[in-house]
């Protein structure tokens, strides 16, 4: 059994805080669950940071790591996933320095790797939402890396403000003024299908 | 776009992340100004393209690779547990070791390594005939069985010197318990030898168990006497050559009858009751009830022995007797050898007074032993103190072959240590007169029957080194 496998049942009903209680006990099946848990919705939002789905692997796995071998100093002050996505994303930006090349784009790979693939009722919207989203994907990559992140924790991950100040260590209040600030960049790089939205 | 409303409010709003009142005074605001609520609808519209970009499925790879990881480190903590375990196990080990030795080097330097400087000085011991014939070996059993084990892993010298400083102490604790009693009580004193062990009384009989410098005045002069081993010029040849070569002269009658030395003769008595009971031999008893002190003047001319140690006696206020007509004078056994004998009643600042009077270096020497003790046969055949010689080599036809065959190593090992221990002898009484403490000025010193054999010997080997206060 490896990571990201379903864990044990007893380990499925446990919250996270009591499955990182049992990670700091060297209970290795507790990470299992976690990773499980997390593991998908981190690599969406690093991949949508990062703009390619190898970098954002290579950050993902590098993360995880990071969390497995720092769990001992998790005091549980904020939620697993808040402590993994700022891993994560600080990962992501490191990485991204390091590494100067150009963003392969996502859609060029399979899409089994797509677990809620956007609904489409036809081929031809189909076609229109896959350029829809490579729009949506090349403003977010045009945007600065903490207006992204901020967008990709709100619109994308659903995060709140409390849970997003806690990632990005900002106040609260910070939170608003710079999403609102991403969302008006955003909606400037997306002007023309933002009219076709209405 | 000129609207003063705080536009934030409007994503705040949308996110549902206001206040009520916040939430009310927005929906206040859009529901009059057309420009709030189109900017509204935009933020919205940016948020929902965002919003339904497809949810991604992790790749194997990651987890593989975290699982490659998390197995690495189990093992690595696995073994650094391992490491943390043998080196804890080592260190408690090196801890027991290190605490281990030192309580054993701790026993040892408590029993053996006390350093005779900070010793107290040793007491004054006149007769040592008895302590200088046993073998030493026997006695370092006899003072320290318990130290048997380490002393197996020492120097042979080094169980000498142990054997002779446990001896010493334990003779000093007895003669301070014994001079305690007899000053409290004496009826006391007679029961306690009495009572004593036998290895007690052994052990006091072997380190001679002299007087206590600080007390000498209160010692009786019989009680840390060895009794004499007999010695008669008509020894059976080929006797060892350990065993006595003169006869003590037959002790007259003590003129002194106080009341401690009376008890002190009782005392002596009953040591040599358990001595005789525990196998010691018998003891000679030639006539007086008291064993006499047996001092030897070797002098290399026996003419002029006599004449010093009379002048010398003379000095002191004491009337030499007159030379015995009945052949008490000795034979030594061997042929250039002639002793007499000198019975006198001295106190033991006398005696200190009359070894510095007669000790002359290349000449005479004073020696607390009898005319036959083995320490002498290096005055007849003219072997240095301590100097070892050839097995069966003995000059001076004096001793048979068997002495030095037999007698050789164990003499060569505590000849240094009697030495010693005689000049700390003297050293002590010699402090005592030095301080200006007569024996007059105090009370009455009590007197020891002293046999002073006078010899002739060949040869007069030097003494030691004299301590400092020795030359005062």
């Amino acid at each position: 059994m490896s990571p990201g496998d379903p864990a044990v049942p007893e380990l499925r009903e446990l919250p996270d805080r009591e499955l990182v209680v049992r990670c700091q006990r060297n209970e290795s099946r507790a990470f299992d669950e976690l990773m499980a848990r997390h593991q998908d919705r981190v690599y969406t939002a690093v991949t949508r940071f990062c703009g390619n789905a190898e970098d954002a692997a290579d950050v993902v796995q590098r993360a995880f790591i990071n969390a497995f071998r720092k769990i001992q100093e998790f005091k549980g002050d904020s939620a697993f996933s808040t402590w993994i996505y700022r891993i994560a994303f600080n990962q992501a930006i490191s990485f991204r320095r390091e590494n100067k090349r150009p963003a392969v784009s996502i859609y060029s790979k399979d899409d089994e790797k797509v677990v809620e693939p956007a609904v489409e009722s036809n081929p031809t919207e189909k076609l229109e939402g896959e350029e829809t989203q490579k729009k949506v994907q090349q403003a977010l990559e045009m945007l600065e890396e903490g207006d992204r992140q901020i967008i990709l924790l709100k619109d994308l991950q659903g995060h709140s403000y409390d849970e997003i100040a806690s990632i990005m260590q900002i106040p609260k209040g910070t939170v608003r003024s710079r999403l609102h600030r991403a969302r008006l960049e955003l909606k400037s790089k997306l002007k023309s299908y933002i009219g076709t939205l209405k | 776009m000129n609207c003063p409303f705080d536009k934030e409010k409007l994503t705040g709003y949308y996110d549902g992340e206001l206040e009520a009142a916040e939430k009310a005074e927005v929906e206040r605001h859009i529901a009059s100004c057309s420009e709030c609520l189109r900017e509204l609808g935009e933020l919205k519209s940016a948020a929902i393209l965002v919003k339904e970009l497809p949810r991604l499925r992790a790749p194997r790879s990651i987890a593989e690779g975290v699982a490659r990881e998390m197995q690495a480190a189990g093992k690595v903590h696995s073994f650094a547990r391992m490491r943390r375990t043998v080196l804890w196990a080592s260190a408690a080990a090196a801890a027991l070791f290190i605490g281990l030795n030192l309580m054993y080097f701790t026993a040892n330097d408590k029993t053996s390594a006390r350093p005779l400087a900070t010793a107290p000085p040793a007491p004054i011991v006149v007769g040592k005939v008895q302590q200088m014939q046993q073998p030493h070996e026997e006695a370092a059993k006899n003072a320290a069985p318990e130290k048997e084990a380490p002393a197996e892993r020492r120097s042979t010298a080094d169980r000498a010197a142990a054997a002779d400083e446990a001896k010493l102490r334990e003779s000093r604790k007895q003669v301070e318990e014994q001079e305690k009693g007899l000053h409290a009580k004496p009826d006391a004193v007679k029961k306690a030898a009495e009572a004593a062990p036998a290895d007690r009384a052994r052990e006091r009989d072997k380190s001679g168990d002299g007087l206590a410098k600080g007390a000498p005045e209160t010692k009786p002069a019989a009680e840390p006497m060895a009794p004499p081993k007999p010695t008669t010029a008509a020894a059976p040849p080929g006797a060892p050559a350990a065993a006595p070569a003169a006869k003590p002269a037959p002790a007259p009658e003590a003129a002194e009858k106080s009341a401690p030395k009376k008890e002190a003769d009782s005392l002596a008595r009953a040591e040599s009751e358990l001595k005789n009971k525990r196998g010691a031999g018998p003891e000679p008893v030639v006539g007086a009830e008291a064993p006499a002190t047996h001092l030897t003047l070797a002098s290399t001319q026996l003419s002029k022995a006599r004449p010093q140690v009379e002048e010398a006696l003379r000095k002191m206020g004491v009337t030499v007797p007159a030379p015995p007509s009945n052949g008490r004078a000795m034979k030594a056994p061997a042929p250039r050898e002639a002793d007499t004998a000198i019975a006198l009643d001295l106190t033991d600042s006398q005696i200190a007074r009359l070894k510095q009077e007669l000790d002359k270096p290349g000449s005479s020497r004073l020696l607390a032993a009898a005319p036959g003790d083995p320490v002498l046969a290096e005055f007849r055949d003219g072997r240095m103190l301590g100097r070892k010689e050839p097995s069966g080599v003995v000059a001076g036809g004096g001793k048979s072959k068997d002495f030095g065959k037999a007698d050789a190593k164990p003499e060569a090992k505590t000849e240094a240590p009697r030495d010693a221990k005689e000049l700390k002898d003297a050293d002590a009484t010699t402090r005592g007169l030095a301080e200006g403490l007569p024996a007059g000025d105090k009370a009455p010193e009590p007197r020891r029957r002293v046999i002073l054999h006078l010899i002739e010997v060949p040869f007069v080997p030097d003494t030691q080194p004299a301590p400092d206060a020795l030359k005062k």
